[in-house]
């Protein structure tokens, strides 16, 4: 189930909230069972998976709760860690690993083509966190099974984050506040969530997926690649707001994911705005093991691409990812040695102008798997063998000037600082919500034009 | 008070329309986009476990969603208006006119066209010609994406291409068909001695298949149908359910009534549908085409004793063999969009 549909609008959200409130001694079980409804409504079979990996992990924490032989710990320890990373590793990166194999060596291994379990990258890191934290004791054992399992399964994370960790809603998991307050908080940020999804990652979704089937031109491609920035920022922040308002609705306060990453002025800055729970996981749980900045100069070169590359493959088994990260990995190297002194002096426009430059080339290695098509791209961008501009770059930029324009104004902290008088407020998250759910329901609306052709 | 107003209202209002989507009847149909709706689907351990269950249960909520017509014309107005976007589900808005927005050129797509024309020339020796009319969106402003005439003419140099045998003004403002009177305008280049006909109004409010894609519900056209002594007295034959049902008048007037009000002419879209024309002695016309055929056969039925209109994506082409006299003329007529989609036939 997805968030952006009428079935969760209409009946999953209202029905569960009504039976979560009315249900106050049960309010745990509650979200447990909505949750696995939803988890099984998209994947009915891995929901096996979800409950083998969350059981396996409360009963190896709870034996590191008990345990003081340290050796018997770190067996624990690892076997969680293997056991996660396993699955992780055989359902996402199995056939990614076979096909690279097939074509090093010329063998022709069957691909296992398994549907990738939803949501298995993010609910993995939270298990692994869960049981670090235990074996390092910054956090007790869990010692309700049905607690732990909502905590891993809870519906409005589960799919694409943000990453929760266990540390942060230790003690929510027992006693959270619940209020309309919240509840009302937590409706506008699920209905800004939901609105940045559906009126501007859909549609500048559309934007770059229209053209980049056109005739290439430099306008063209800097737009699309511009509209997929926009898409994927607000596709990804849009789904951490409305997880972010569900939890709220629960009475969970989940930390922010998305802190306006396109102001930033540096890549470093970027990604600590950047799917910020991500790299906050990778930081806490390899870059600083690893040693993190308290080693070598070396080391922490070494450091810094084995994080980024990791990061690359995290969001995606093929090569394109694995690059991406690499090339981010290289300009966070290169700020922290030889471009640190040159940032540090040159003015903020162009330290903004340079983050954006280097984000915006680094989603064309995301966006597009096909080095060939990335390299057309990039040749368009720069204006090789592609006129400045043509008819259909014109008239795509016109057609989606207004939207541009407002996703532009969305990606900046310009919104939070306009005051609106709370009567407004009311009016406007009303039309919002109803605007939103109408672009809903007519993405589903498909004349059959062979009646009348 | 504190401020709580926005989670009431929206709780309010959720579990308002939560209660009105449950009592609401379920539709089989959709009038409005022509298909069948997801029904309730059956519930099963293996269409649990499949998925099947979950993604019908999605389709069920949102086909039979009880404001789902009122919604989309919410989301058409806020992308035509406030979007300023031009194009809604893929139709312009543009001075009250709607249009299809066909781009870019399939030149595939006119191949198999061109090469379907050929083998069916080859096949039927006939005298022949071949007629295509011009996408509606060809006479937008140049703002506008579009395909530009121009840039087809040369596929079509050996047929009669009438882009400037209409203007815009043949066209339905809603609907990519030509009104009756730009079908008259197209009989009038085909054949030497046009007759005269007079042209009597019979709907204020037809609203095309663009209307219902776009969900713009405000512009109407009206709509005509042609009478002088020879189109009153024709007699029409319509091959349903494997025999012929046949009737005076080649207007359906009732067929106003319901949704699809354009199949007023001939009845609509069949595979085969036969005009007499008893005060001719002599002479018969073959019509191969899609939807456009149906308005323009009344006019060109006053010429022959027979006239024989057949839509290739209704029927095959061998049943159609059946149908074709060695004296009979044949036309192909065929919109532009059909030859772009190159959907001629099935």
């Amino acid at each position: 189930m997805v968030f952006s549909s009428l079935l969760f609008i209409i009946y999953f959200l209202p029905i569960v909230l009504i039976a979560y409130y009315k249900l106050k001694n049960y309010r745990n079980i509650v979200l447990l069972i909505a949750s696995l409804f939803f988890y099984a409504f998209g994947e009915p079979v891995y929901i096996i998976l979800l409950l083998f990996s969350s059981s396996i992990d409360f009963l190896l924490s709870k034996k590191l709760g008990e345990e003081d032989n340290e050796f018997k710990r770190k067996i624990y320890l690892l076997v969680s860690v293997v056991m996660n990373l396993g699955l992780l590793g055989f359902f996402k990166y199995g056939d990614f690993l076979i096909a690279n194999v097939n074509s090093l060596t010329g063998l022709s291994i069957n691909l296992m083509d398994l549907p990738l379990p939803i949501g298995i990258s993010f609910y993995s890191f939270q298990t692994l966190s869960y049981t670090i934290d235990v074996y390092r004791k910054r956090v007790e054992p869990q010692k309700r099974y049905i607690d732990f399992t909502m905590y891993v399964s809870m519906f409005p994370q589960l799919i694409a984050g943000p990453i929760v960790r266990y540390i942060d809603v230790e003690k929510q998991i027992k006693t959270r506040k619940h209020s309309l307050i919240n509840i009302e908080e937590g409706m506008k940020r699920f209905i800004m969530g939901l609105s940045k999804k559906v009126l501007l990652a859909d549609q500048m979704a559309l934007l770059n997926v229209t053209l980049l089937k056109t005739e290439g031109s430099v306008l063209g491609y800097w737009l699309a690649i511009i509209a997929f920035a926009l898409q994927i920022y607000f596709d990804f922040s849009g789904y951490s707001d409305m997880a972010i308002g569900l939890g709220k609705m629960f009475g969970f306060d989940l930390l922010e994911n998305f802190n306006y990453p396109y102001i930033s002025k540096s890549i470093s800055e970027f990604w600590r705005r950047w799917h910020i729970s991500l790299g906050n996981w990778f930081k806490d749980y390899l870059y600083f093991p690893l040693g993190g900045s308290k080693v070598s100069k070396n080391k922490v070169v070494r450091n810094l691409l084995i994080v980024w590359l990791l990061t690359g493959l995290w969001h995606g088994a093929s090569w394109n990812y694995i690059l991406w990260g690499i090339y981010f990995g290289f300009f966070i190297v290169m700020e922290k040695t030889l471009l640190k002194n040159i940032l540090d002096k040159v003015p903020a426009l162009i330290r903004h102008i340079y983050t954006l430059l280097v984000v915006l080339f680094g989603w064309v290695i995301f966006s597009l798997e096909d080095l060939s098509k990335q390299i057309i791209v990039y040749k368009g961008m720069l204006g090789i063998d592609v006129p400045l501009f043509n008819e259909e770059s014109i008239f795509y930029f016109r057609q989606y000037l207004i939207i541009l324009i407002i996703s532009l104004i969305c990606s900046l902290p310009v919104i939070k600082h306009i005051r609106v008088p709370y009567k407004l407020k009311i009016a406007l998250y009303v039309i919002l919500f109803i605007v939103t759910v109408s672009f809903i329901v007519d993405s589903s609306f498909s004349p059959f034009i062979y009646f009348r052709f | 008070m504190k401020k709580i107003w926005i989670a009431l209202q929206l709780i309010v209002i959720t579990t308002t329309i939560l209660v009105l989507d449950v009592i609401a009847q379920d539709n089989e149909v959709s009038d409005r986009e022509k298909r069948r709706l997801q029904m309730f689907p059956e519930i099963s351990l293996k269409g649990f476990f499949s998925g099947e269950f979950a993604n019908r249960l999605n389709d069920y909520v949102e086909d039979q969603f009880f404001i789902r017509d009122n919604l989309s014309a919410v989301k058409s107005w806020v992308s035509y208006n406030v979007f300023n976007n031009p194009i809604n589900n893929n139709i312009y808005l543009v001075d009250g006119v709607m249009f299809d927005h066909v781009y870019p050129i399939d030149n595939i797509g006119i191949d198999n066209f061109l090469e379907k024309i050929s083998n069916m020339q080859m096949m039927f020796k006939n005298t022949s010609r071949v007629v295509i009319i011009p996408e509606k969106s060809m006479y937008l402003g140049n703002e506008y994406l579009h395909i530009e005439p121009t840039d087809i003419e040369t596929y079509f140099s050996d047929y009669s291409f009438m882009y400037n045998s209409l203007s815009l003004e043949d066209y339905y403002k809603t609907d990519l068909h030509l009104t009756h009177k730009g079908s008259y305008n197209i009989y009038k280049t085909l054949v030497d001695n046009p007759i005269e006909v007079d042209f009597v109004k019979v709907s204020e409010d037809f609203q095309g298949y663009y209307s219902n894609k776009a969900m713009n519900l405000f512009i109407k056209d009206d709509m005509y149908i042609a009478s002088n002594e020879i189109i009153d007295n024709l007699e029409i034959c319509s091959l349903s359910s494997n025999s012929y049902e046949c009737r005076d008048g080649v207007y359906f007037n009732e067929n106003l009534l319901i949704e699809d009000k354009y199949s007023v002419y001939l009845d609509g879209n069949k595979p085969i549908t036969t005009i007499i024309n008893d005060q001719v002695e002599e002479g018969e016309l073959v019509i191969f085409s899609d939807s456009y055929g149906t308005s323009i056969a009344p006019f060109l039925a006053q010429h022959y004793h027979k006239i024989t209109v057949m839509d290739l994506r209704l029927m095959g082409i061998s049943y159609a063999m059946e149908y074709v006299s060695s004296e009979a003329e044949i036309l192909y007529l065929y919109g532009y969009k059909t030859i772009n989609d190159s959907s001629i036939s099935t």
